[in-house]
């Protein structure tokens, strides 16, 4: 029974439930970031370790947060997690540390973590809540490194710092500025919602943002 | 140059040549979800240009008179963002008690602020760019019509576009948005070299 | 009846207060003790980060490790400090306890959204470069900040000073660098820095102290 519990979780937060593509969360942060693979592995790190961490936090003090001054809790936890990371990182790796630079804040803000705190971790318990959390950051970490992935090829022609694309290619500048960046995300949920949420589509989406009021036909 | 020049050239670049949504990626989640009509999206907007300018302000005092004196900078995080929720909680009450149309438009949107990333994100690039007084106060509120901009704009495509287009069924939401975020971020990049600071 | 309720909304509010105090220093106790723990490798990877710098722009080759970097900016650098203890410039030695084979400046100048701090070597004559690093800059992301990218920083090494910048892509004299598509404003402060810096030269480096 436990067992199967988190491999619900698990599949769900991966894959339909997926924070970034399903509930667009949290893009802020990161996606400063995606435009060097080696920057966003190391943040994707960082954020799956606030997220595992303060879900179990929030979880095993469920029982004792005064409902006034919940949300405020939770900031505190977050924030302190964050700052773990990012003095760890100064201090071990500080020459990633110095290109994240105020982003590693950001995490605070990342609205997947004040989300699922919310949604899990106040009504489970803590390790349950861990696994949640964990596979949260990971759902969203994959998409942003697959874009990342794409951003350094095409804008750089290197691949972690390393050229693989000959002199043949010429670099897609605008995949390192802001709007390349904007385009690969909405491709990606293009991709995955034509493909993957047919199903969806079918019944009326209740979990993806309300469709507009175009010719499709089905509205929910 | 002065430093009242200063500040105002930071207040225009921080709207346009280095507008913290179209730039600096920040403020995304609340941009994504809100920016469906206008009329919301403008009071969501003139909620975070006043959150903003008055963080910023509130931030940059304790920062340079708290948190450096004591040496506790690492603490910074949470300082800020328990200031920024502080903040948001006592501007709702006052809001509550004070006014009924001002709560209307804009009280609704005050908890949504506090998690809004752009508002921790324009506090530390003010204290990581060294500003002074004047032009931390003048980036906040450039930084937050900056965004008010953005989604107002944002808002208006997304009407027209409703009636309009037909989007393919895997962009609607929040591919679509992203695509004309895109567009508006070429758009301000356009917009570089208007302001010249030195 | 009342005063029971009104008892218990009390403990519930004193309760609140003591939970965040609690919470409240549980936290920042830890996370003092992880910043005490950290706090001396964080100021020695700061002043790394300037050594390091001195190195590159020297033209030497920088070691991973951050001992042996120190070790090595222990050998080859030497720095001439004013009065107050502030350094004018670095003498780079031709080996440990040589002579000087050429000069690192530090910079210091505006770019569009600030200070831009950088280091730049130069050779004896005073006229050409060996090389130049940033050591903080807060240009925009994507435009501005990739004065920090390799080919950028590397392109300078063997420029002569006067500097002159052309558009990206372009092929480049010895007094020419590439400027960044865009980046307009920063690549001009860029060069400005570095043209009055090294204008002013002479000046610094036979400047007695």
């Amino acid at each position: 029974m436990n067992s199967y519990k988190f491999r619900q979780v698990f599949k769900e937060n991966i894959g339909i439930n997926n924070p970034v593509f399903v509930q667009i969360l949290g893009i802020c942060s990161t996606l400063a970031v995606t435009n060097v693979l080696r920057n966003t592995v190391v943040m994707c790190a960082g954020l799956v370790f606030v997220t595992g961490l303060s879900n179990l936090t929030v979880s095993a003090l469920r029982k004792y947060i005064p409902g006034r001054v919940r949300m405020m809790v939770e900031t505190l936890i977050i924030a302190a997690y964050v700052i773990i990371v990012d003095v760890v990182l100064k201090a071990y790796i500080p020459d990633i540390s110095r290109q994240l630079g105020p982003y590693v804040g950001l995490i605070i803000t990342n609205c997947i973590i004040m989300g699922r705190a919310e949604a899990f971790a106040l009504s489970n318990p803590p390790g349950l809540s861990l696994v949640d959390g964990l596979t949260s950051g990971l759902g969203y970490s994959y998409v942003l490194l697959i874009i990342a992935f794409l951003r350094e090829l095409l804008g750089t022609g290197s691949i972690w710092g390393v050229r693989v694309l000959g002199a043949w290619w010429t670099n897609w500048n605008i995949m390192i500025m802001a709007p390349g960046a904007f385009f690969m995300l909405a491709l990606f949920i293009w991709v995955v919602k034509g493909n993957f949420m047919k199903e969806k589509k079918a019944q009326g989406p209740a979990s993806t943002p309300a469709p507009q009021a175009v010719s499709t036909g089905g509205k929910s | 140059m002065t430093e009242g020049l200063y500040a105002f050239g930071v207040f225009f670049a921080a709207i346009f040549t280095n507008n913290i949504l179209l730039t600096n990626y920040l403020g995304m989640c609340s941009f994504l979800a809100v920016s469906r009509e206008l009329k919301t999206s403008v009071g969501l907007g003139m909620a975070v240009v006043f959150v903003m300018t008055c963080t910023s302000a509130i931030n940059w005092l304790i920062y340079y008179f708290v948190l450096v004196p004591f040496d506790i900078v690492y603490l910074r995080y949470i300082a800020f963002i328990i200031v920024i929720a502080a903040f948001v909680q006592l501007v709702e009450l006052v809001i509550e008690r004070v006014s009924d149309a001002l709560y209307a438009a804009l009280g609704i949107f005050l908890p949504l602020i506090t998690v809004n990333c752009a508002i921790l994100g324009a506090v530390l690039f003010m204290v990581i760019r060294d500003y002074t007084f004047l032009s931390g106060l003048a980036f906040g509120a450039g930084s937050g019509i900056g965004w008010a901009l953005a989604i107002i704009a944002m808002a208006g495509i997304r009407t027209k576009l409703n009636v309009r287009s037909k989007v393919p069924f895997g962009l609607t939401g929040a591919g679509i948005t992203l695509i004309i975020a895109g567009i508006m971020a070429l758009a301000f990049m356009g917009f570089a070299g208007m302001i010249n600071i030195t | 009846m009342n005063d029971n309720k009104k008892a218990n909304k009390l403990r519930r509010s004193l309760f609140t207060i003591f939970f965040m105090f609690a919470v409240t220093f549980v936290f920042i106790s830890v996370l003092s003790l992880i910043y005490v723990l950290t706090r001396d490798t964080i100021r020695l990877n700061e002043s790394l980060v300037v050594k390091r710098a001195v190195l590159y722009v020297a033209g030497l080759e920088v070691p991973q490790s951050g001992i042996e970097a120190d070790a090595l900016y222990r050998d080859r650098v030497r720095e001439v400090k004013d009065g107050q203890g502030v350094v004018l410039y670095y003498e780079i030695l031709n080996a440990k306890g040589g002579s000087v084979q050429s000069y690192v400046l530090p910079v210091l100048g505006a770019g569009l959204w600030g200070e831009i701090e950088a280091v730049v070597g130069v050779e004896k004559d005073l006229k050409t470069l060996t090389g130049i690093e940033f050591i903080k800059q807060n240009e925009t992301p994507g435009l501005g900040g990739r004065i920090t990218e390799s080919w950028f920083k590397e392109q300078f090494r063997g420029k002569r000073w006067p500097l002159q910048s052309v558009p990206e892509g372009e092929p480049t004299g010895d007094q020419e660098f590439q400027a960044i598509t865009g980046a307009t404003n920063t690549v001009n402060g860029v060069k400005g820095i570095l043209n009055d810096r090294l204008a002013k030269a002479e000046q610094a480096i036979k400047a007695p102290e």
